[in-house]
C-alpha cells in the first residue's frame, strides 16, 4: 500500500510539469485559438539559454529568470512576426504554420548547440524528507510548489487585475474589447509571451531530469497535450488536474504494468487523448462549444 | 452544381482544352516509359521514388487539400502499408506485386476505422488524434520486434525481374511502379474531377452548406479519410521494395510534416500538386541533410512557413491561377471586342471567375 501512495507521490510530481506546460497550451489555446505545437520546442529553446547562462557563468537561478525572460521575448516575437498573420485564418494553416515553428526552433536548438546531450544542473538540493513512510524529495517537492505559485499567479493576474481583464476580454469578444479601447495585438502578444513564460519554466524542471537535447521535450509535449485535452483544452483548472491525471496513470502503469515495457508506456498518454476526444471532447472542465450557424 | 457552368466554358474552346490534356497525358506517358532506356540506373531508382511518394502525397492531399482535414498520421499509414506488403511477402509467400495489393486493402480498412473519428472532429481535434497514430509507430514496431526487426529494422528483398527483362532490376521496379502510380493517378483523377470532386469543395468550403445540397458529408469524409490512407499504405509498399530495407526510423512524425509540407508546397488540392510533392520528398531531404543535421528542419520549417504566408496556393495551385486568370482576361478582352452589345455585368464576371476557379482546383 504504501509502495502505490508512493508511485501516486511520483506521479504528481511529474504532472506538475506536465500541467506547466499544459497551461501554456491552454493559455494560448484560450487568447488566439490556437494550438500551438510549438509549445514544447520552445520550452527546450528556453532551458538551452538557461544552459548557455550557466556556461557562461551566471548563477543558477539568475540563469533560470533570464530564461524565462528571454523566452517571454521570443514568444512576443514568435506571436508578432509570424502567428498574427495567419491568426483569422484557416485551421490547416495554423497547424501548419506551427508545425513550422516546431521545426524552426528545433533546428535552431541543434545548430547553435550541437545535438550532443547537454546536463543542465538542478535548482533543488538533494535532500528529501519522509512523512510517514512517504518519501518527498527536494526536487519534487520544489516542483510542485513551482506550480502552485504559478497556479495563483496565473489566477491573480487574469482575475484580479486590469491586464487580466483585458486579456479575458480581447479573447472572449475581440471586436467590443477593441471598441472599449483594449489593445487587442498587444493583449494576443502578451498572450503568447505568458505562455512562452510558463512553457519555459516546464523546460527548466524538465532539463535536469532528463538530458538536455534538441528532442527532449518530444515526449513531455504529448503529456502536456493529454493533460490539457483531458481537461478540456479551454480550462486552466482542467490543464492542472489533466497533469495530475496523466503523471498519476503514467507512474501506475510503470509499477504495475511492467510488461508494457518502456516502448510503448506513451501509448497510455495517447489512449488517454482518444478516448478523452472520441467520447467527451469538450473535456473534464472545458465548456462545450457552440457555432452559430 | 451545373447552375454555375456558362455556357462559354463549354463549347469550343473547351473541346480544345480536353484535346490538348489528353495530347499532354499521352506524351508525359510515353516520356515515363523511355525513361529507363536513357538515364542511369541511379536516376531510374530515384524517380521512382518519387513515384512512390506522390502516390503518398496523392493520399495526403485527399484528404488534407480536397477536404481540408488536416492529418499528421500519414506516416503511419505509410508504415502499415509497407509492414503489411514486407509480411505478407516473408509470411505468405505471395508475389509483390499481391503483396502492394494486401497493404492496400489492409491500410484501407484501418484508415476507414480511423477515418470514423475522424468524421466527428474538426481541425485542431483531428489534427491532435492524428498525432497520436503518428507518434505510436515507432513505440509499436519497436515492440513487436520479433515481426518488424525492432530499431535496426529488415533487410527486403527487392523485386526479381523474369528472365526475358533485360534491362535490369531497378528498371524492372520502376515499370512496376510506373504502372500502379499511372492506374492512381487516373483512377484519382477521375474521383475528384466528377461531381465527387464538387462535393468534396463543398464540404472543404462549408459541410452545413454542402449536406444541405444532398451530399452525405460523413460518409464521404470516412471513405476520402480510407482511400488517402489507402494510397499511403500502397506508397509506403512500393517506397520499401524500391529501397530494400524496412526500419522505424524512416517513419517517424518527421515522415507526416514533410508529406504536410510537400503538398503544400506542390499545392493542395491539385492533382499535380501531388507529383511536385515526390519530386519534393525525393530530392529536397538529400540536398539539405548535405547541408548539416539541423539544415533539413531548418529548410521544411521554413518552406512551411513561407508556403502558407506567401504563396498558400502551393506551386501548381499558383501556376493554374494564373492560367486561369490569363483565360479569363482573353475571354472578357473578346467579349468586348467582338460583341459590344453583349452586357458584361460584374455579377456575370464574378460567375465566370468563380467557375474557373473550381475547374482550376479540380484538375
Amino acid at each position: 500500500m504504501q509502495y502505490f501512495f508512493q508511485q501516486i507521490v511520483n506521479g504528481i510530481g511529474d504532472g506538475a510539469i506536465y500541467a506547466s506546460l499544459g497551461l501554456a497550451l491552454v493559455l494560448i489555446y484560450r487568447t488566439t485559438n490556437i494550438a500551438n505545437f510549438a509549445q514544447g520546442e520552445m520550452a527546450t529553446f528556453s532551458a538551452y539559454i538557461a544552459w548557455q547562462m550557466v556556461d557562461w557563468g551566471v548563477p543558477l537561478w539568475w540563469s533560470f529568470l533570464i530564461a524565462i525572460a528571454v523566452s517571454m521575448v521570443v514568444g512576443v516575437l514568435a506571436y508578432l512576426l509570424l502567428v498574427r498573420s495567419v491568426q483569422h485564418r484557416d485551421e490547416l494553416t495554423i497547424v501548419i504554420v506551427t508545425l513550422g515553428l516546431f521545426l524552426a526552433f528545433n533546428s535552431f536548438d541543434g545548430a547553435m548547440w550541437g545535438f550532443l546531450q547537454l546536463s543542465l544542473p538542478s535548482p533543488f538540493p538533494e535532500k528529501s524528507f519522509a512523512i510517514g513512510a512517504l518519501r518527498f524529495n527536494a526536487e519534487l517537492l520544489g516542483t510542485i510548489m513551482i506550480l502552485i505559485a504559478i497556479s495563483i499567479g496565473m489566477f491573480l493576474l487574469l482575475q484580479h487585475t486590469r491586464l487580466g481583464t483585458a486579456l479575458r476580454a480581447s479573447a472572449s469578444n475581440a471586436t467590443s474589447a477593441m471598441l472599449v479601447g483594449i489593445p487587442f495585438t498587444a493583449m494576443m502578444a502578451i498572450g503568447w509571451g505568458l505562455a512562452a513564460g510558463l512553457g519555459a519554466v516546464s523546460g527548466l524542471l524538465v532539463g535536469p531530469k532528463l538530458t538536455l537535447d534538441p528532442n527532449m521535450m518530444g515526449a513531455i509535449i504529448i503529456y502536456a497535450f493529454a493533460a490539457a485535452v483531458v481537461g478540456g483544452l479551454t480550462s486552466y483548472r482542467g490543464a492542472v488536474v489533466g497533469g495530475a491525471i496523466v503523471g498519476i496513470s503514467q507512474a501506475l502503469s510503470m509499477a504495475y504494468l511492467p510488461w508494457l515495457g518502456s516502448d510503448l508506456q506513451i501509448l497510455l498518454p495517447l489512449m488517454l487523448i482518444v478516448a478523452v476526444l472520441i467520447i467527451k471532447p469538450e473535456g473534464l472542465f472545458g465548456s462545450t462549444v457552440v457555432i452559430r450557424v | 452544381m451545373s447552375s454555375i457552368e456558362i455556357p462559354a466554358m463549354q463549347s469550343a474552346p473547351r473541346g480544345e482544352v480536353v484535346a490538348t490534356k489528353i495530347g499532354v497525358g499521352f506524351v508525359l506517358v510515353l516520356i515515363l516509359l523511355g525513361m529507363p532506356l536513357v538515364i542511369p540506373e541511379y536516376q531510374t531508382f530515384q524517380l521512382t521514388g518519387v513515384m512512390t511518394y506522390a502516390v503518398a502525397a496523392l493520399g495526403l492531399n485527399l484528404i488534407t487539400g480536397y477536404v481540408g482535414q488536416v492529418s499528421l498520421g500519414h506516416n503511419a499509414f505509410f508504415a502499415l502499408g509497407s509492414y503489411a506488403a514486407v509480411l505478407s511477402v516473408v509470411y505468405l509467400g505471395v508475389n509483390d506485386v499481391v503483396a502492394v495489393l494486401i497493404a492496400a486493402v489492409v491500410t484501407f480498412i484501418f484508415g476507414v476505422l480511423a477515418g470514423y473519428p475522424a468524421k466527428r472532429l474538426r481541425g485542431l481535434y483531428l489534427a491532435l488524434i492524428t498525432l497520436v497514430l503518428a507518434v505510436s509507430v515507432v513505440p509499436l514496431v519497436k515492440q513487436f520486434k520479433a515481426y518488424t526487426g525492432g530499431a535496426a529494422g529488415l533487410m527486403v528483398d527487392k523485386p526479381v525481374p523474369p528472365a526475358w527483362f533485360t534491362l535490369g532490376q531497378d528498371a524492372w521496379i520502376y515499370y512496376m511502379v510506373l504502372a500502379f502510380t499511372l492506374v492512381i493517378f487516373w483512377l484519382v483523377r477521375n474521383f475528384v474531377g466528377g461531381s465527387n470532386g464538387r462535393a468534396l469543395a463543398g464540404i472543404r468550403e462549408s459541410e452545413l452548406a454542402a449536406s444541405s445540397m444532398g451530399v452525405d458529408v460523413n460518409r464521404l469524409k470516412v471513405i476520402v479519410f480510407g482511400v488517402g490512407s489507402m494510397l499511403a499504405g500502397v506508397g509506403g509498399a512500393l517506397a520499401t521494395f524500391t529501397i530494400g530495407f524496412i526500419g522505424p526510423d524512416s517513419f517517424t512524425l518527421m515522415l507526416s510534416i514533410s508529406f504536410l509540407a510537400a503538398i503544400v508546397v506542390g499545392g493542395l488540392g491539385t492533382i499535380w500538386g501531388a507529383l511536385v510533392a515526390g519530386l519534393f520528398l525525393q530530392f529536397v531531404p538529400s540536398y539539405a541533410s548535405d547541408l548539416g543535421q539541423a539544415f533539413s528542419g531548418a529548410v521544411y520549417g521554413g518552406i512551411l512557413i513561407a508556403c502558407m504566408t506567401l504563396m498558400p496556393n502551393g506551386i501548381v495551385g499558383s501556376l493554374l491561377k494564373i492560367a486561369s486568370n490569363r483565360r479569363e482576361a482573353r475571354k472578357a478582352a473578346d467579349r468586348t471586342a467582338g460583341k459590344g452589345a453583349e452586357k458584361t455585368t460584374v455579377a456575370e464576371k464574378t460567375t465566370v471567375k468563380a467557375a474557373a476557379d473550381r475547374t482550376a482546383r479540380a484538375t
